[in-house]
């Protein structure tokens, strides 16, 4: 698998892989636990993007994909996809197909994933260029609730202590979900990439997700966050506008495109991970891999479920976006060191 | 290549399933544009209105049926009615004042839970039976024929004039749920000598449930002041003193600056208002020192005003202004205080109003 990319094309790819299905709903669960803290406690941890995907940069070329460390991810990025896949099915036959049979949409996504995890590479590295028109038809369309927001519902702050501040990290970590797959898509980038580079994409990421924060938590009050689980499209449905009578559809499918885009790529990390560690006809293994995920996607697309499955997230991502990656790395300079200073 | 067009016509055929399983074709359905709910709590009639085709003609039909709940009364009505009912493009939703005194949300909850209903639809309290403003053979003797494009209208003209606060049903679900603001709406009844829906005032509500108190058109229009949420046009008429002689002069709002200065025992609610002079029969605004005289006679008058619908609001515990939003944002002491709806009944609150003619029409 050989391909190249532009920075620009990583850090796009990087940026739509952790916004795409998340950014909906990982509101509802922060601001439960932390209510009117959530905003300060995003903005102070989003600080921390920066140290990580620095450190990222830094150490990646002592991070080695070895067939433990590969199938470990692996298994990670297929239940992340799998996860994924039940919250989208869930979230479009709630709001769009109620009477659609969940199969029928699961297989279809599959069927999408399979024919784009196994197409050329650039597939999946240039399917984020369709997301970037629709992501700003997105904001123009959320930018349309900005008359209703009261802005007082974000003060006061602090009242959380630090027992509710500590259950607060867990949800916390929804939008940084994603950001382990800088270690893979990096080496496909040629050069050293400057600070700035890196502090432009970190302020990105940073002001989308506050603001996706910060717009539903000044439009809701703290009590509608207790129903209303999808708050970015409750908002856009209450959006009024003389030429369409459902604007939340049309996000549906915005967000339905942007979720697919991200699970494309997700499935592109795992085929970069089967070539890495020389697996013989990878396609084949793909598609040995879709009967068990459209059994799991449909065995978890029940609310209860995909609740149990987000909370197990922040586990699994301090797991692999910190501990592996430091182990790994650690290792693997301990080990260079050694090789260094052998006679 | 092959592949990823593959991929790309499912992405894009994929919004395409709605039309498989979802459809739903307008010939076989009942749109219902105006719904009533009546009833108390376990036992709930709901009165609908939709348009029906007959030998080419639009026909205006009702339907009511009961229930333990909204839905169940809902799903009732389709054993009486020829097509399914369908609420999806409801324009104007009225409740009974008695139904309103309980929990409000009980019956507002599945057309907030169903994604197809729209939210943007005029939400009103009517004072007695529901029937009278439903249209058809037990309607109102005034009302015309399509009652729910009456009342859509009549809403909509009421919002404005500002004679009253106008929330559609998104945002009285989120005043419902505001812990710092609450609900007012338009409160209607049946005028005696016309027999057609009028404005009666604007219902206030305490948390949940409907006062039982409400403000009067000009209260009304005071308080779209106050919140600073008036409609496209806001006039009120005055008598002022001129030497010896008492004159109308009418007033139209231009713009409002609040600036309200809250502290732990009393409220001052200041407001610089900038007004249009609308009608004054005297002769030029401009003579002499007539302009400021008119400021401040004016000042006095809407400071009055605004203080007496204060005052009301305070009775009937309901700060329906959203002072409580500003001390549970920036006063913590005084929010923690207790409820929010006795402590705003015990503050005290004034409201010091300053009045400022900026334009005088195309005359002096």
């Amino acid at each position: 698998m050989k391909v190249r990319m532009a920075p620009v094309q990583m850090f796009l790819m990087l940026f739509i892989v952790q916004t795409g299905t998340v950014f909906i709903s990982f509101q509802t669960r922060m601001i439960e636990v932390l209510g009117r803290d959530a905003w300060w406690v995003l903005v102070a941890l989003g600080l921390l993007y920066f140290p990580h995907i620095w450190l990222f940069e830094r150490f990646h070329h002592s991070f080695s994909w070895t067939p433990v460390v590969s199938i470990l991810y692996g298994l990670y990025w297929f239940y992340t996809m799998v996860s994924f896949t039940s919250y989208t099915v869930y979230t479009l036959n709630v709001w769009a197909f109620p009477k659609t049979p969940l199969v029928v949409v699961i297989v279809m996504i599959t069927i999408l994933l399979y024919a784009a995890s196994v197409s050329k590479p650039s597939t999946a590295v240039n399917l984020g260029v369709i997301m970037m028109p629709l992501i700003i038809i997105f904001i123009v369309f959320l930018l349309f609730s900005v008359k209703s927001l009261v802005w007082t519902n974000l003060f006061p702050v602090g009242e959380s202590d630090l027992k509710t501040l500590l259950k607060g990290m867990g949800p916390s970590q929804m939008p940084f979900i994603g950001i382990e797959l800088y270690l893979l898509l990096r080496p496909f980038t040629k050069g050293k990439l400057t600070n700035r580079s890196l502090i432009v994409y970190s302020g990105l990421w940073h002001l989308f997700f506050l603001f996706m924060l910060v717009v539903p938590l000044a439009f809701f009050s703290l009590k509608e966050f207790e129903i209303v689980n999808h708050p970015i499209i409750y908002i856009l449905k209450s959006q009024y506008v003389t030429f369409v009578e459902r604007l939340d559809l049309i996000f549906i499918y915005i967000w339905m495109a942007w979720s697919i885009v991200t699970l494309c790529i997700y499935g592109f990390a795992i085929m970069r991970l089967m070539d890495l560690n020389h697996i013989k006809k990878p396609p084949r293994l793909a598609a040995f891999l879709c009967v068990p995920f459209v059994a799991i996607a449909l065995f978890l697309a029940v609310k209860e479920r995909i609740t149990i499955a987000a909370i197990l997230f922040p586990y699994f991502h301090l797991l692999f976006a910190f501990i592996l990656p430091l182990i790994v790395i650690f290792f693997n300079r301990r080990k260079q060191r050694k090789e260094e200073t052998r006679p | 290549m092959k592949r990823m067009l593959i991929a790309v016509w499912l992405l894009l055929a994929l919004p395409l399933l709605s039309g498989c399983w979802d459809e739903l074709y307008f010939k076989d359905l009942q749109i219902v544009t105006l719904i009533g709910i009546g009833g108390g709590e376990d036992d709930v009639t709901v009165h609908f209105s939709y348009p029906m085709y007959t030998d080419s003609e639009i026909e205006y039909m009702t339907s009511e049926a009961s229930g333990r709940s909204f839905s169940d009364a809902r799903n009732n009505v389709n054993m009486r009615v020829s097509n399914v009912l369908d609420i999806s493009q409801l324009q104007v939703l009225l409740i009974s004042d008695e139904s309103a005194k309980g929990q409000l949300y009980d019956h507002l909850d599945n057309l907030f839970r169903t994604p197809k209903n729209r939210l943007a639809a005029h939400v009103a309290l009517v004072q007695e039976e529901i029937e009278p403003y439903m249209g058809g053979e037990e309607g109102a003797p005034g009302l015309p024929k399509n009652a729910p494009d009456y009342l859509n209208k009549m809403l909509a003209t009421v919002k404005e004039y500002s004679l009253t606060s106008d929330y559609n049903l998104q945002e009285t679900c989120m005043l419902l749920f505001d812990e710092g603001k609450d609900l007012s709406l338009p409160l209607l009844h049946i005028a005696g000598e016309s027999g057609l829906p009028e404005l009666k005032g604007t219902a206030l509500f305490r948390g949940q449930s409907y006062t039982g108190e409400y403000l009067d058109p000009n209260e009304g229009k005071m308080l779209n002041l106050l919140t600073d949420e008036s409609g496209k046009f806001l006039r009120e008429t005055y008598m002022v003193k001129l030497g010896d002689e008492s004159v109308p002069v009418t007033i139209e709002l231009i713009g409002a600056r609040k600036n309200w200065d809250i502290g732990d025992s009393a409220i001052r609610l200041r407001y610089k208002i900038r007004v249009e002079i609308d009608e004054f029969p005297q002769g030029p605004v401009m003579k002499k020192d007539r302009i400021h005289e008119l400021e401040r006679q004016l000042t006095d008058a809407v400071e009055a005003d605004m203080e007496k619908t204060v005052d009301k609001l305070q009775k009937a515990g309901s700060d329906a202004i959203g002072v409580g939003r500003r001390v549970r944002a920036f006063h913590p002491r005084l929010w923690k205080k207790g409820d929010w709806h006795d402590t705003f009944s015990e503050l005290d609150i004034r409201v010091e109003a300053e009045v400022r003619i900026d334009r005088t029409g195309i005359l002096d």
